[in-house]
């Protein structure tokens, strides 16, 4: 932010660019969305409980995608899975971040190279904040919250996503088939 | 009728192995006998073949039962119990679907967690962990006798010679 008050100025004029009170907002309300897939979401839901309590953040979980800014990739994400996650990837409006959040959403986990899983979500939609942790600790994902809300806050308001949003499909398709499934 | 079936005693449990053509006249029966409440559905790639084991209790002194049966890969068919027991529907879905075993007379006999349009099983051997075919795998001869059939006694060993073994 700009200057404060001073002696030439008032003191209720703050100075400052339309990025940083956008950011500002932006930073300070990011909803979630109520998106659990496994145990790690036990873990999300004990983020948001009294004694790590990242409501103090402005964070509440949304029940739509529509309403909500922030995806919490919380668990294994299969294959069958996987076309719905990114369904509601879609239907979330810009802007929107991802968090991966433990070792089965970051590459698969223990169930990596299984017939039904993504080996890790960034094969699906972008990740903005990988969480290490089988599962991360509430304190390891609040962590994770207060390092996108930095990201968010750093943030130009004239920049765009790059549109490389990885569509490849294959990754999703029955094994020992070539052939590509049809867009969603 | 004569069931071909084999019975034994494991654990605390009657374990019937029986003939797959002979597995829906032995549910009935066992039915009959009031097993009412049916346990889980299970399935083994037995390497030579399929095998469905249908676990039974019986609540009012809960006397439990296995059903067991063996299917060959290229007809893998046995009868579906869902009208006996219609809580068997999604455990014989499963097993369809992660296993590959067809319930004759199923009401809807369709994949349960896989997507619909797969086409392979991939709990049978002959798949890797990831789904794929493994290039070299073979099933094994059936057995003899088969696993319904009593095995023949054993012979009598031979009197050996003393001191040919064990030194």
């Amino acid at each position: 932010m700009g200057l404060l008050g001073s002696e030439e100025r008032p003191r209720d004029i703050i100075l400052g660019t339309l990025d940083d009170l956008i950011n500002l907002a932006r930073s300070r309300s990011m909803w979630p969305l109520t998106f659990g897939i496994a145990c790690c979401a036990i873990e999300m839901m004990a983020t948001w409980d009294p004694k790590v309590d990242a409501d103090r953040f402005g964070m509440f979980f949304r029940n739509t995608p529509r309403q909500a800014d922030v995806m919490i990739v919380s668990g294994t994400v299969n294959k069958k899975l996987a076309k719905r996650l990114r369904r509601l990837y879609d239907q979330m409006a810009e802007p929107k971040w991802v968090i991966s959040m433990g070792a089965c959403a970051n590459q698969g986990g223990p169930f990596r190279q299984g017939y039904s899983v993504v080996e890790g979500v960034d094969k699906i939609v972008p990740v903005d904040v990988y969480i290490p942790g089988c599962p991360p600790r509430p304190e390891a994902l609040l962590q994770a919250l207060l390092l996108l809300r930095d990201k968010i806050a750093d943030r130009e308001l004239r920049y765009k996503r790059p549109r490389e949003i990885p569509t490849d499909y294959d990754v999703m398709a029955e094994p020992g088939k070539d052939g590509r499934l049809p867009v969603l | 009728m004569e069931l071909r079936m084999k019975q034994e005693r494991l654990f605390d449990e009657d374990v019937y192995t029986v003939h797959p053509e002979d597995y829906r006249a032995l549910c009935e029966k066992l039915k009959a006998e009031g097993y009412d409440f049916p346990r889980a559905i299970s399935s083994v790639d037995m390497g030579y073949g399929l095998r469905v084991v249908l676990h039974l209790t019986r609540m009012s002194d809960l006397a439990k039962v296995e059903v067991r049966t063996d299917v060959p890969y290229d007809d893998p068919v046995v009868d579906s119990v869902t009208d006996l027991w219609p809580g068997v529907e999604w455990h014989e879905r499963e097993a369809y679907d992660l296993m590959g075993i067809r319930f004759r007379g199923h009401p809807d006999l369709r994949r349960l967690l896989l997507e619909e349009h797969w086409e392979i099983h991939p709990l049978q051997k002959r798949y890797d962990t990831g789904g794929y075919p493994l290039p070299d795998w073979q099933p094994k001869d059936w057995p003899d006798p088969a696993p319904w059939e009593e095995p023949p006694p054993p012979e009598e060993p031979e009197e050996k010679a003393e001191g040919g073994e064990g030194e």
